[in-house]
């Protein structure tokens, strides 16, 4: 009989591996974006158009794998170990808005920062919860233009539900159901293309969220938002400060 | 073209363009069926890996129209070649593709060789039957993997 904790070890390697196939999937658009570029601009005589965007598309790859990494990391601590700190969401989302401007504007899509509503502090792991959302953005700005959303627009916001408060990203797309997410992880690291309704390639950014929101305790699901659809981590208020 | 990704979309226009073709892009099967139905191109570039309904779908439904049955078609995709192997007849024949190129592995210069040798070949006619049909989706039904 397999111990439980020796049951969860293999659960856990399993998962990890799944999580490096779906990376390594979908490092292949970055990398093939890179080479075709580069190669235009060396066809065309023309390299400063391309050189920005090589630069884009480098960094993307790299953000990924810096959470996949990070992810990685967090997964191998014990879950008390990993600091928790009081976390201003309002400044997380702005960040994560600053992060993924550039590539935002390459695939053309408008990024709209919503900071109405007064949430106070969330308990979570900054970092963790920061690479999440970049994480999920980069996978929703390269679907977004694939799935002729009538809007390319995806906003960043939060709002309180039922289950705490959840920082997300919307935009107009009806396909996104807590089915097919739940569907895309049971398929990530076995199949091509796990959540065929949302995008074409590996979405390898929202398993690489979900793997870290995980590790900090906290849970990515489908939300949604003034009529959009989005992803989103669901974090807990920090009640100790709000009594303050 | 059939390209869900818009950067690489823009590179490959970019290069057509500059080649003296014109090109027009599209990123849904449905979509597709409209432009090829508003243009009747020389030439059609498909990614199999679609939102919602693949490459393949389209390919069957713009296949099942007599005055289509003449456009090349180019397969240019992120699934490598060898996970159709079992169907490589199927789609050569049935779907009347001329050439599947993997995308990492076509350089833009070869593409281009290609899109020129399509239109200039015109189209290939290759005769199936119901059964190929049937045995082609049959060996579509399991997802590729990873």
């Amino acid at each position: 009989m397999v111990s439980p904790s020796s049951y969860d070890e293999k659960q856990a390697l399993l998962q990890s591996e799944r999580l490096f196939l779906s990376l390594a999937e979908q490092m292949k658009l970055p990398l093939l974006q890179i080479v075709r570029q580069a190669e235009l601009g060396a066809l065309t005589g023309n390299t400063a158009e391309p050189l920005d965007q090589v630069r884009t598309n480098a960094d993307v790859a790299l953000k990924l794998v810096d959470g996949y990494l990070l992810s990685m990391r967090l997964a191998a601590e014990e879950r008390s170990t990993i600091e928790q700190e009081s976390v201003s969401i309002s400044s997380v989302l702005y960040d994560t808005a600053q992060q993924l401007h550039p590539i935002a504007k390459v695939y053309g899509v408008e990024l709209e920062l919503s900071l109405d509503g007064k949430y106070g502090p969330v308990t979570s792991h900054r970092e963790g919860l920061q690479s999440a959302l970049v994480s999920l953005g980069y996978a929703l700005i390269e679907a977004l233009p694939a799935t002729n959303a009538p809007q390319m627009r995806l906003q960043l916001a939060a709002h309180r539900c039922r289950y705490g408060i959840v920082a997300g990203l919307y935009a107009d797309v009806d396909r996104l159901t807590t089915e097919a997410l739940r569907q895309g992880r049971r398929l990530h690291g076995t199949a091509r293309q796990p959540l065929p309704a949302l995008s074409h390639c590996g979405g390898a950014g929202v398993f690489v969220a979900d793997a870290i929101l995980r590790a900090i305790g906290a849970r990515l699901k489908v939300s949604h938002h003034h009529h959009r659809s989005g992803l989103g981590a669901v974090l807990q208020p920090n009640s100790q400060l709000q009594l303050i | 073209m059939l390209e869900p990704d818009a950067v690489l979309a823009k590179v490959y226009r970019q290069l057509f363009e500059y080649s003296g073709h014109e090109v027009r892009r599209s990123v849904s099967a449905q979509d597709a069926v409209f432009l090829v139905d508003e243009l009747m191109p020389d030439v059609i570039l498909v990614e199999l890996q679609m939102v919602a309904h693949s490459g393949i779908e389209f390919l069957y439904e713009l296949r099942s129209y007599s005055e289509w049955q003449h456009i090349p078609v180019l397969i240019h995709s992120c699934i490598p070649p060898t996970e159709f192997q079992d169907s490589m007849e199927l789609l050569t024949g049935l779907l009347k593709v001329r050439a599947y190129l993997y995308k990492p592995h076509t350089t833009l210069t070869a593409l281009l060789r290609e899109v020129r040798d399509a239109i200039a070949a015109g189209s290939t006619r290759v005769e199936t039957t119901a059964s190929d049909r049937v045995a082609f989706l049959n060996s579509l039904t399991t997802q590729p993997s990873v």
